[in-house]
């Protein structure tokens, strides 16, 4: 699978990272290629369990126990950050690629003022000196609407969208080149996260950042997203860019996505008889598999040049 | 349809420590007027803070209110005598937001779905036994399940038996505070849509609280919006939609993101900070005029089966946004 090459960011090949349990082995990540161009917002669509969020702490090396990357490879502008040394990779994240989760609360120290987090940030991975780095903290949160006077509280006294902010500043303030946002805005209502989606927006115009946003909720992809990877069981199903995806969703669980965001109709449950740890991994919820499906993994093919889907009956 | 439960000038009022010796007043709901008819699928929505859980734990009795009451069938949910009480409660059940923190966690599902029957003392054992299970079909979890722990449960299945649970007492009202708010968009339409398949077989009321207005416009009847502890907006649920009257249900709306690359909504810029006005809305309202600072407006009925909080025109209400400041 060789997708067309230009200037990408973020590169990942045939990832696969598998939890070795004592049920056996959970393939949660299972031979994922993604690539991000700069200024490009990437968006990581699926259900809990399709292997959006392991992907991404696989990219940061951050898979916990008993997950471990069994396979592929992920570059960093054409560097590979799974041959890296530990120390090496200390750098790299936060500095070049930094990430915000869905939960901002447990991201910031309680006993910090948030104003000093974000200098604390500032100071310690670009080496200036405390009164510059202050101001530059300060010139971020206020860029992200956060009001002066919010700048010397400490994290409580915050909203749920101003303590999400200040992890956009943090994260942003060292102007790395690709932001991996986990549901970033999932927790916050919509005005607020209207708010968000903006401020985002506007880093990708301005900085030229690369963005992989992980998120279940289409009406944020199609809001704020490029192009769009579609995940299940720990594959990347569809892949095109947004209006591809929108206008002509292909793969049967893309088209189920869709049905349950416009008309808030549920996907259909699994059904045990089509379940083949082999087969394609979406079959015993298909409303159009056939035997042959449980036969093996579906390729992903290019149907449409930039429009990939993985489903034989396509 | 006739009136099941009135909601009459509700507050709760919290006292909050700020520093010592001075205490602030949080008015977590502050006048709350509304009626809940037989069998009508009712949703409630407004963003974190807005007092709608509160307003929810007072009608399931689970918190006192500062003034005002709760009636069902005429009869006040506070003032009622110990047996009356002990049969509102039946009448009323209540599914939370983290389905698996409201299950007993060393208590099979069977046991967590039987304890409600056993309190009030219905049916034999063998029984209360055939109704567990019948209620647990009915939502889709099948005998294989009735020995299960919580902890073996996901997500949608605890939140299948929480609603179960309050199903097996045959209420007439069913209170739903944001459940599933953190799943998956197709598990919430699954839960939804069983909520109402539900409510048709069983002839129940649904009050669902929630701050995704996606949940509510497909499933309800009617929708209240509240804002800071009031009701700003109540109208049946397509009219909410086609033409909302609020501003606040306006910026809802616009702000749900739509599942379309192509649709972008209309910028809508907040206002510039002028200080507090006396409608409740005036600090974020782009609508705002003269009178909203100086005169609150009142919620009234302005058409058949619609009441709004604002003093913009009913028959235009926040059509297009204000181009320049006011």
């Amino acid at each position: 699978m060789n997708k067309a090459s230009g200037h990408v960011v973020l590169e990942v090949e045939d990832l696969r990272t598998y939890f070795f349990t004592a049920h056996g082995v959970v393939r949660a990540v299972d031979g994922v290629s993604l690539r991000v161009a700069p200024g490009e917002c990437l968006g990581v669509v699926g259900e809990s369990g399709s292997g959006k969020t392991v992907t991404a702490l696989s990219i940061l090396r951050l898979v916990p126990d008993p997950g471990r990357i069994v396979g592929g490879a992920v570059r960093l502008n054409g560097q590979d950050l799974l041959e890296l040394p530990e120390a090496a990779l200390r750098e790299v994240r936060g500095r070049h690629i930094a990430m915000i989760f869905q939960d901002p609360t447990v991201a910031l120290n309680p006993a910090y003022r948030v104003g000093d987090q974000v200098a604390d940030v500032i100071r310690f991975r670009l080496g200036i000196d405390r009164v510059e780095a202050r101001n530059r903290a300060h010139e971020w949160l206020a860029r992200l609407g956060i009001p002066e006077a919010y700048i010397r509280e400490y994290p409580h006294r915050l909203s749920g969208g101003m303590r999400q902010r200040v992890l956009i500043a943090m994260a942003l303030c060292l102007r790395p080149r690709l932001l991996i946002a986990d549901e970033p805005t999932t927790a916050l209502d919509a005005t607020v996260q209207a708010q968000v989606l903006d401020i985002l927006q506007g880093a990708i115009e301005e900085m030229g950042l690369g963005i992989m946003f992980i998120t279940h909720d289409l009406g944020v992809v199609a809001r704020v997203a490029h192009r769009v990877a579609v995940m299940y069981g720990g594959m990347v199903v569809e892949e095109g860019s947004v209006r591809d995806l929108f206008r002509n969703p292909l793969h049967p669980y893309t088209q189920g996505l869709m049905e349950a965001a416009r008309r808030m109709r549920p996907i259909a449950e699994a059904s045990r008889a089509m379940f083949r740890p082999w087969g394609c991994r979406f079959a015993p919820r298909c409303p159009e598999a056939v035997p042959e499906c449980g036969e093996a993994v579906p390729e992903l093919r290019e149907v449409k040049p930039g429009h990939w889907v993985r489903c034989i009956r396509r | 349809m006739s009136v099941l439960l009135e909601v009459r000038g509700l507050r709760k009022h919290f006292f909050v420590m700020r520093r010592l010796f001075h205490r602030e007043v949080v008015r977590a709901v502050d006048g709350v007027d509304f009626v809940v008819r037989q069998g009508e699928f009712l949703g409630l929505v407004g963003e974190s803070g807005s007092g709608k859980t509160t307003t929810a734990r007072m009608i399931a009795g689970l918190l006192k209110p500062t003034a005002g009451d709760v009636l069902l069938d005429g009869v006040s949910v506070f003032r009622a005598d110990r047996r009356q009480k002990k049969a509102v409660r039946r009448s009323i059940q209540m599914i939370f937001q983290d389905p698996a923190a409201s299950l007993h966690p060393w208590r099979t599902v069977r046991e967590n779905v039987e304890l409600g029957l056993k309190v009030h003392r219905l049916g034999s054992a063998g029984e209360r036994r055939e109704q567990v299970r019948e209620v647990l079909g009915r939502v889709g979890m099948g005998p294989e399940w009735l020995d299960r722990y919580p902890s073996e449960l996901s997500g949608g299945q605890a939140q299948r038996v929480a609603i179960a649970r309050a199903l097996v007492l045959r209420p007439r009202l069913l209170v739903a505070d944001e459940p599933l708010a953190m799943m998956d968009l197709s598990v919430q339409a699954q839960a939804v849509a069983l909520l109402d398949e539900l409510r048709r077989e069983l002839g129940m009321a649904i009050l669902l609280i929630t701050h995704d207005l996606r949940l509510v416009r497909h499933a309800a009847d009617r929708v209240l919006v509240m804002f800071r502890g009031r009701i700003v907006e109540e109208a049946p649920a397509s009219e909410l939609f086609r033409s909302p009257l609020h501003p606040y249900t306006r910026l809802l709306i616009s702000a749900v993101p739509e599942p379309d690359p192509d649709f972008r909504p209309e910028p809508i810029r907040p206002p510039e900070d002028d200080g507090p006005g006396a409608c409740i809305f005036y600090g974020r309202c782009p609508w705002r005029f003269d009178r909203c600072r100086v005169e609150e407006p009142p919620l009234r009925e302005v058409v058949p089966g619609r009441r709004t909080a604002c003093h913009l025109d009913p028959n235009v209400g926040p059509t297009k946004p204000p181009s320049g400041r006011d």
